[in-house]
């Protein structure tokens, strides 16, 4: 049924969550699957009476409501807001007409997930179907009721109109004749030229209750009888508990009880501060954990000294050991980090003999129903998602982490029970961006041209630890622990490299639009005991780091300038080269002097479907560096809302901007150090550079928005360092590396 | 205890040490005002006591008993919203939204004593709150929209 079509160039982890929508696509006409005969539901705002409901996601009611299911989570990447225009699109009336609601788990919309910067791609075509073919029941019905054909008529905000008789009717009226025409199955969608939501900053659907305090998140919702928890997790991956002294805990006020669970000591009472305060007064003994002298120090130099016999080919062209040219060669080095979302990780569940019901912020509400049935011995469908507003995810809200902690409590104490980490739980109990080390080589000719270019990583496999999340992707025809067991084993199968390389590892190293002739990537993955995760733009936020500050080294070597040295290798690669020259242009690249002790630096990127190329300027102040200004050109096709894409784009340039200065997250004796804002240090207002942007249009279809500009900024910051203090900085975070550096050498002082 | 809460009475029955973020939530159902950090580090907990701005999750309730504080709820009515959070939606400020609560408290706070900020009024005042979606540019230009919006507005209308 979708019309998306699979590009080339799209990462094939895009093309994974691609199929997500296909297989929602299969069902939007199909009625009732036989699966779902056994799947829990509870009336939802759509579920109305008397209405016209023709598929999962449009309900239009006899009063003129028109409601939309957004089956994709909002976290604050304006999504619902891009449904709500898409579906307003198709139906002809304003965006503000049209209510959004977040659907229950349900296999209507098949596996239920969001990522890869992949809604506004993959809902593209399907939701503007959905609303289309509403539109044409609607106008259907006038035209059955008025004995006139269908295509004299139109359909004009909210109503259609018969231009010859002058007649009209609002689509509620029209709703009771609709609802017993068959669904059109191949709706006909409005053409470029006709659009007029598609391409406006239409204002956010979610502004009003964000500004009132009205959004509901995770941490906001109760239900009757609810419990609080608060959870002692174990100070080291993998420690369990030995002793437990939870006697005057036990006495506190409030206290409902003291709970030994499988990732470490649940707390609960009335109230979330009975809880936390009776915490305080639990004694525990742990086991040593899983790597109790391990540290992130020491894994650098064991990935720096790692043998590479087990490294995989991601790519192989050309033939890179018969390359000629003057060999330049650099290792570069990333940290862990973590997600921090503004909403601490919550969630609630409740245990009844039906099954089980869970409230929770999850970026894959199927992934949650797995993992709770998993650890019930349940069928998918006895397990029912409810997914509110999510507090910020990036990544983060992939995994189910707080909902098993809420599922074995509310098991022990036989009511429902929210748990809410704190601060210091989100921080410490696991799920970073994976550290990572990479050595990258490339020749030089005589003439200054790239003749070859490798790129050697050693990380953490993501994949190799998402086996429930793949699990997931599965039909519930698989019995739940047949699909647990094939979901692990097909990420062990990457994980472990013996087939193919974990393609996340290389992304941003692979698909590079530079002409280079001869080029290998290889990735080869060890074994740590952090859990590692998606962090906003994934494989991107290291690997681009490293290509495009490499990239400025060579350029820097063959004395070109690093605009021109790239531009010369784009000639094949017109959207790499689109934003390339529009941000130089932007930036004043190359004719707008800067002041004086102020330089600028210039990377690209290809990620998610889109381009996105960055200048940044900056200037060291008192030993910190400034960033003074972010321009940033992207090319995300076509942009559906043009002012939400440079509010991603804004969003993208603070957080990339943050990590590359500042995150890191070490482990020392098993222990994470950080705990809290005071030593995760976030970009805040007074630090926040000016951010200038442009879109490109490279094609007309959407790509994706809410993370490749993150991609581009940490080498181009570094690329601004270099140019300003020769110092080439070739670890983050960059203002650690670079008061060693200054430390070192007093010509940077 | 007695506590006034958007111009309402409430009576709690809560320790005087307890967090006065976790008394309006779980006590008052209150939750516009949101968990963050739980240390005065981020903002998001920010409400108003006779009118200055505070992190809730770090004042004990028993010291504002009797004082008039504000949250987000309090901040406009339905018929009219504050002019900040007019500019917030007009400039498409929020994103997750889980910050906003905290920002426009501490932007109304600004605009109480500093009606026409500066930019340097805006970062001193400012930095406390976090936003990691990175709404900072956005806010900014609110805060400026509505600070126009209110001293330019003709005075002695009818409100
Ligand atoms: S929750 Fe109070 S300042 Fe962060
Ligand atoms: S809007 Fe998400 S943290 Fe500010």
């Amino acid at each position: 049924m979708s019309e998306t079509k699979r590009r080339p160039g799209i990462g094939r982890r895009r093309f994974l969550l691609g199929m997500l929508a296909g297989t929602a696509g299969l069902c939007i006409y199909g009625g009732v699957r036989a699966s779902r005969a056994h799947e829990r539901s509870v009336p939802e705002l759509g579920d109305i009476e008397g209405a016209l409901k023709p598929n999962a996601y449009v309900t239009v009611t006899t009063d003129d409501r028109i409601i939309l299911a957004c089956d994709k989570q909002e976290m604050g990447q304006g999504t619902s807001t891009g449904y709500a225009m898409l579906a307003a699109e198709e139906l002809v009336v304003p965006v503000e007409r049209v209510e959004i609601y977040f659907p229950d788990s349900s296999s209507k919309f098949g596996t239920m997930g969001t990522g890869g910067s992949g809604s506004i791609v993959q809902g593209f075509v399907p939701i503007r179907e959905v609303a289309a073919a509403t539109r044409m029941m609607l106008v259907s019905a006038a035209a059955q009721q008025w004995g006139v054909d269908a295509s004299a008529l139109r359909a004009e905000n909210g109503s259609v109109i018969d231009d010859a008789s002058g007649r009209s009717a609002r689509y509620g009226e029209l709703v009771a004749v609709a609802r017993t025409l068959p669904v059109p199955q191949e709706p006909t969608l409005k053409s470029r030229e006709q659009f007029r939501v598609i391409g406006t900053p239409a204002r956010r659907v979610d502004n009003h209750a964000k500004v009132t305090g009205a959004a509901t998140f995770g941490l906001d919702i109760t239900v009757p009888n609810m419990a609080k928890a608060a959870m002692i997790h174990p100070p080291r991956q993998g420690a369990t508990v030995t002793s437990i002294d939870s006697d005057e805990a036990k006495q506190q006020p409030g206290v409902v009880d003291v709970v030994v669970t499988e990732r470490g000591v649940g707390v609960v009472a009335e109230r979330y501060w009975q809880a936390v305060r009776a915490a305080r007064l639990v004694k525990i003994e742990w086991t040593a954990g899983d790597m109790p002298e391990f540290t992130s120090e020491s894994l650098r130099a064991e990935m720096a000294a790692s043998p590479r016999e087990r490294a995989r080919n991601a790519l192989d062209e050309g033939d890179v050991d018969k390359a000629e040219g003057a060999l330049h060669e650099a290792v570069y080095e990333v940290p862990y980090l973590a997600h921090a979302p503004m909403e601490p990780l919550n969630a609630i569940a409740h245990i009844t003999d039906e099954g089980c019901e869970i409230w929770t912020g999850s970026q894959g509400p199927t992934g949650v129903q797995d993992a709770v049935a998993l650890a019930l011995g349940l069928e998918r469908g006895a397990v029912l998602v409810h997914t509110p507003f999510l507090g910020g995810a990036f990544g983060r809200r992939s995994h189910p982490e707080a909902v098993l902690d809420a599922v074995w409590l509310s098991k022990a104490v036989g009511r429902p029970v929210q748990v809410i980490w704190t601060r210091e739980d989100d921080m410490r109990s696991g799920r970073y961006r994976p550290q990572a080390w990479a050595r990258i080589t490339g020749r030089l000719d005589g003439a200054g041209a790239v003749t070859s270019l490798t790129f050697d990583t050693i990380s953490q496999s993501i994949m190799a630890e998402i086996g429930g999340l793949l699990g997931s992707l599965m039909p519930n025809a698989i019995p739940p622990r047949m699909r647990a067991w094939l979901g692990r084993n097909s990420a062990r199968l990457v994980g472990s490299n013996a087939v193919v390389a974990d393609f996340i590892a290389t992304e941003g190293a692979t698909h590079l639009g530079y002409a280079i002739p001869n080029r290998r990537v290889t990735y080869m993955p060890i074994k740590a005991p952090v859990s590692v995760s998606w962090w906003r733009s994934v494989g991107f936020s290291i690997n681009t780091f490293v290509v495009e500050s490499f990239l400025d080294e060579l350029a820097h070597a063959a004395e070109q300038d690093p605009y021109q040295f790239r531009r010369k290798m784009l000639g094949e690669s017109p959207r790499w080269l689109g934003v390339l020259d529009a941000v130089a242009e932007l930036s004043g690249w190359g004719t707008r002097e800067l002041p004086p002790g102020t330089a600028r630096g210039i990377a690209v990127a290809h990620a998610f479907g889109s381009y996105c190329a960055e200048v940044i300027e900056a200037r060291i102040d008192d030993g910190q560096i400034k960033v003074t200004k972010v321009y940033a050109a992207l090319d995300c096709g076509l942009a559906l809302n043009p002012d939400l894409v440079e509010s991603q784009i804004e969003g993208s340039v603070i957080f990339g901007l943050t990590a590359a200065l500042w995150g890191e997250i070490t482990v020392d004796k098993g222990v994470v150090q950080q705990g809290n804002f005071d030593d995760y240090r976030m970009m805040r207002m007074h630090e926040t550079p000016e951010i200038v942007s442009k879109l490109v249009e490279g094609a007309p279809e959407p790509g994706g928005v809410g993370e490749p500009a993150v991609a581009p900024l940490a080498p181009a910051l570094a690329n601004a360092i270099f140019t300003l203090t020769g110092e080439r900085l070739r670890r983050m975070p960059l203002q650690a590396e670079y008061a060693r550096r200054a430390a070192a050498s007093p010509k940077t002082s | 205890m007695k506590l006034k809460v958007n111009e309402e009475e409430r009576e709690v029955d809560v320790p005087e040490d307890v967090p006065l973020l976790w008394v309006l939530r779980e006590e008052l159902g209150l939750n516009g005002t949101k968990f963050g950090c739980g240390r005065a580090l981020c903002g998001a907990c920010t409400v108003h006591v006779d009118g200055a701005p505070k992190r809730a999750c770090v004042t004990a309730v028993g010291d504002v008993a009797g004082q008039a504080i504000t949250t987000i709820e309090g901040l406009g009515d339905e018929a009219q919203l504050h002019a900040l959070q007019q500019a917030w939606m007009e400039h498409n400020v929020p994103q997750c939204g889980y910050c906003q609560p905290g920002q426009l408290m501490m932007a109304a706070a600004l605009l109480r004593s500093k009606p026409e900020p500066t930019d340097a009024d805006i970062d001193a005042v400012m930095a406390g709150s976090i936003c990691r979606c990175g709404t900072y540019p956005r806010i900014r230009k609110a805060i400026h929209a509505a600070a126009k919006a209110r001293t330019g507005a003709p005075k002695g209308g009818t409100p």
